[in-house]
């Protein structure tokens, strides 16, 4: 697997048929130890682009001509299907769990986030490098709406407050470190809060921070 | 018939043989079998008998006064010319452009007893001619005889011959001043004595008021029928029964009250064919409802109301080319009244009898169910015009919300990221020591952030893009998501609807939820959605305040207009103090594309 081990700058491709924000994230982007090999307007262009420069990385507004619907999201699946080495993120306006879910059966190294996440320059990059290094990412307004949702007998009641923030963190696709950075905790007291919440909801213990994400985001969904 | 006893043969103890024979006598008992028929008559009338058992019982006492063999009873009708009236039997179908024609009268049989029974039932009906009786009782308006040759000769000659008659008188009948009939007695004797003619006309003067009376509450009965029929049609109309209901209940009505055969409808189509809307009573294997009616002939009915745009009849098939398809199934004669809708001829009804000739006022009792029916394809179309324009309006504004999300979604809303990135590009090239311009610019790029997130909220809530791209069941759970009011979701639907389907049930769970956290304060929401049988059910109820009413507000109303554009069905229950419940019905096209199903 390639990846950020190697020493040469992570080689990257870009879609979106808006030139101008494109060239943007590609400055920012190359500004940022990317190496941008290649731009796209199209899901066909891009898939083109993909196979002949198969890319560490590929960055996809999910909404592309010709139908401007999900065309970033079949491109998506067909790389993950012919250079599954590719990390892919899917850039939407707007963040629907469905999609989310879709994307992220595809396997690691995914990441869906909403599109105005890029202007958040410093965090963005870091998420790509995430990606890019392994994780899964998921936007963190999606979890948001998933954990805030009314329900009348709501199953996250057993949680403590602190449950529910590592739960969400969880399902945004942060390991253990990341979560025990983000809550100034050790990372011990996270993999406690992790194992207490996984009894509570009654969820199965997962190998890999993704599969961590698809459970808490399939058990969110379904509340 | 038996003479009851009277009071002239009870009171007569002595001598009465020779009372017996006196003409006094003779006259006084003739009298009182006279008035006991009538008392007989009477009591029948009184006793809300059928008309043709009051006609036959007064053809029954008649001849038994006047010693005939065989009696009838018959209405005598006139036909005006050019009206399309009833041609003499055999003739084709009236042609209404033709010219003038000779005044006709005809007889109707409606009572009769004796011989004649089977040779002259009930309903049989012909001409009057030169050489019957009748026809002279009618013109010289008294009693006439014939007899002899003449009889055996004249147009009744084989009935005459048959039954062995050799005299026949016949009396017009005049009721409440009008000549209503002729009553017609014969004789296998060599003839009526003298003076018959003058019991004849005394006693028919006497039955005219039992006729009168019979007639009329027969008429009235018609009336009552009809108008209920009339207000049964009338109420399908009212209800906005699909335009094929209102067709087959008005041809069943038709035939129920006009016909005795048959009764058809036809509409006229543009490209000059005509099409089967609905058949009732006799078929042939020409008879085939909504299908094109074909192959009639130049000279039927059909094609006559269509040429002329007038009620037509057919007193005769056997007179008719090409009418040998309707003599098969069994009838006789039939009449046409055409449809007229908005001044255009639009089809027609058609009865049909498998006896005589159509009564003469069947054209003129007809044109109220003609033009119910041209009141129900008035109303169909109308509601179909109003439909589509409501359908076109809706659809006209979804199309303006998708364009206005398109707009924002790849346009305003990416140039602001862009311009976002941009500034901070700025940012970052600001040199450290212009750390107040930095944190300036970088406050900049917040609150354009800001306004960025809320033209997202916006251009979601103008219209929702998962709606379109993954359908109903994302969409509305994640309508449930977003709900101030809790929501139990239940969507039972595996494929997408059709899009103006989809946008309308989104909308109608949309305000719901947002009127449930408005003005309920409910604690949850229930939604339920599912297809079957090529209809959309969607429920969605609250268990707040109850009492909405949609003329407070523009939601509802909204939600109303809508479904109903779709051709669905949008109804709202909200007692006070009960909750708040909508239920839809949205017609959808069966089968479809297998949806995207993501979630459970
Ligand atoms: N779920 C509800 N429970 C109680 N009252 C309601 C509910 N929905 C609507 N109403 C009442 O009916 C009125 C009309 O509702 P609507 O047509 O949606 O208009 P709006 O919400 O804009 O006022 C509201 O103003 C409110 O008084
Ligand atoms: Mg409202």
């Amino acid at each position: 697997m390639r990846g950020m081990a190697s020493s040469r700058a992570p080689q990257v491709v870009l879609a979106d048929d808006d030139v101008l924000l494109r060239e943007g994230v590609a400055s920012l982007l190359a500004r940022s130890g990317f190496e941008v090999v290649g731009q796209a307007g199209n899901g066909t262009e891009l898939l083109a682009l993909a196979r002949s420069a198969r890319p560490e990385l590929a960055v996809i507004d999910i909404r592309m001509p010709p139908g401007h619907g999900t065309e970033g999201l079949t491109a998506a699946r067909v790389i993950r299907e012919e250079l599954p080495g590719t990390a892919i993120i899917v850039l939407s306006a707007h963040v629907e769990v469905n999609e989310a879910m879709d994307l992220l059966a595809g396997g690691e190294r995914l990441g869906y986030l909403l599109k105005s996440r890029v202007t958040d320059v410093a965090e963005f990059i870091d998420t790509v490098k995430r990606i890019t290094a392994g994780a899964s990412v998921v936007d963190p307004s999606l979890v948001q709406e998933l954990v805030r949702a009314r329900r009348r007998r709501d199953p996250l009641d057993v949680l403590s407050p602190r449950e529910r923030q590592v739960l969400a963190l969880m399902a945004e696709g942060a390991s253990n470190a990341g979560i025990a950075q983000r809550i100034f905790v050790t990372e011990g007291t996270v993999e406690k809060h992790v194992r207490s919440i996984l009894t509570k909801l009654d969820l199965p213990e997962s190998e890999t921070d993704h599969r961590r994400v698809l459970a808490v985001l399939k058990f969110l969904e379904a509340r | 018939m038996n003479a009851p006893e009277t009071g002239a043969d009870g009171t007569n103890a002595t001598g009465a043989g020779a009372a017996r024979n006196s003409p006094d006598q003779a006259r006084l008992r003739r009298l009182a079998d006279q008035q006991a028929a009538l008392r007989r008559v009477a009591t029948l009338v009184a006793g809300g008998a059928r008309p043709a058992e009051v006609f036959t019982s007064v053809a029954d006492e008649l001849g038994h006064l006047i010693g005939a063999e065989a009696t009838f009873v018959s209405r005598v009708d006139v036909s005006s010319p050019g009206r399309g009236g009833p041609g003499p039997p055999g003739s084709p179908a009236a042609d209404p452009s033709g010219g003038r024609r000779e005044a006709e009268r005809h007889m109707t049989v409606v009572g009769s007893y004796g011989r004649v029974r089977d040779e002259v039932p009930i309903g049989f009906r012909t001409r009057l001619q030169p050489g019957m009786a009748s026809n002279a009782a009618i013109q010289t308006r008294h009693s006439a005889r014939i007899n002899g040759e003449e009889l055996a000769n004249g147009p009744f000659g084989a009935i005459v011959g048959k039954l062995g008659m050799r005299a026949a008188i016949a009396t017009p009948i005049v009721v409440e001043g009008r000549y209503w009939g002729v009553t017609v007695a014969a004789t296998s004797r060599a003839d009526f004595p003298a003076g018959t003619e003058s019991r004849m006309a005394d006693f028919m003067e006497l039955a005219a008021t039992a006729i009168a009376n019979a007639q009329a509450d027969q008429e009235l009965r018609e009336l009552a029928d009809t108008q209920a029929a009339l207000r049964r049609l009338a109420t399908l109309i009212a209800r906005g029964e699909p335009p094929e209901a209102v067709f087959a209940a008005t041809t069943r009505e038709a035939l129920w009250h006009f016909g005795h055969g048959t009764a058809r409808m036809i509409r006229y189509e543009p490209d000059g064919t005509a099409t089967l809307l609905a058949n009732e009573g006799s078929t042939g294997p020409h008879v085939r409802a909504g299908k094109p009616w074909e192959g009639y002939s130049p000279t039927g009915l059909t094609a006559t109301v269509l040429r002329t745009g007038r009620a037509v009849r057919v007193d005769d098939y056997r007179g008719v080319p090409g009418g040998e398809p309707y003599l098969r199934e069994g009838l006789r004669s039939a009449v046409g009244m055409p449809i007229h809708v908005n001044g255009r001829l639009w089809g027609m009804i058609a009865i049909g009898s498998g006896e005589g000739p159509l009564p003469p006022d069947t054209e003129q009792r007809m044109t109220q169910f003609t033009s119910l029916v041209a009141t129900a394809v008035t109303n169909a179309q109308n509601r179909a015009d109003l439909m589509t324009s409501r359908a076109r309006i809706v659809a006209a504004a979804d199309e303006t919300r998708r364009r206005i999300e398109r707009d924002l979604h790849d346009g305003t809303q990416q140039q602001l990221v862009s311009l976002i990135l941009e500034l901070r590009m700025v940012e970052a090239t600001v040199p450290a020591g212009l750390g107040e311009l930095r944190s300036k610019l970088s406050r900049l790029a917040e609150r354009l952030a800001g306004v960025s997130d809320q033209v997202r909220e916006i251009s979601h809530g103008i219209h929702p893009a998962i709606l379109s791209s993954a359908g109903l069941r994302p969409a509305l759970r994640a309508l449930g998501r977003r709900s101030a009011v809790p929501v139990d979701i239940n969507v039972r639907i595996d494929r997408r609807l059709p899009e103006p389907v989809e946008v309308g049930a989104y909308y109608v769970v949309s305000e719901m939820l947002t009127n449930a956290a408005k003005h309920a304060r409910a604690s949850v929401v229930a939604v339920d959605a599912e297809t079957s049988g090529g209809t959309l059910r969607l429920r969605v109820r609250d268990d707040g305040t109850g009492g909405a009413s949609p003329l407070r507000g523009s939601g509802l109303t909204g939600l109303k207009d809508r479904i109903e554009a779709l051709g669905g069905m949008f109804s709202l229950h909200s007692p006070e103090g009960g909750g708040t419940a909508v239920c839809c019905e949205l017609p959808v096209p069966e089968g479809g594309q297998p949806g995207a199903g993501h979630g459970q």
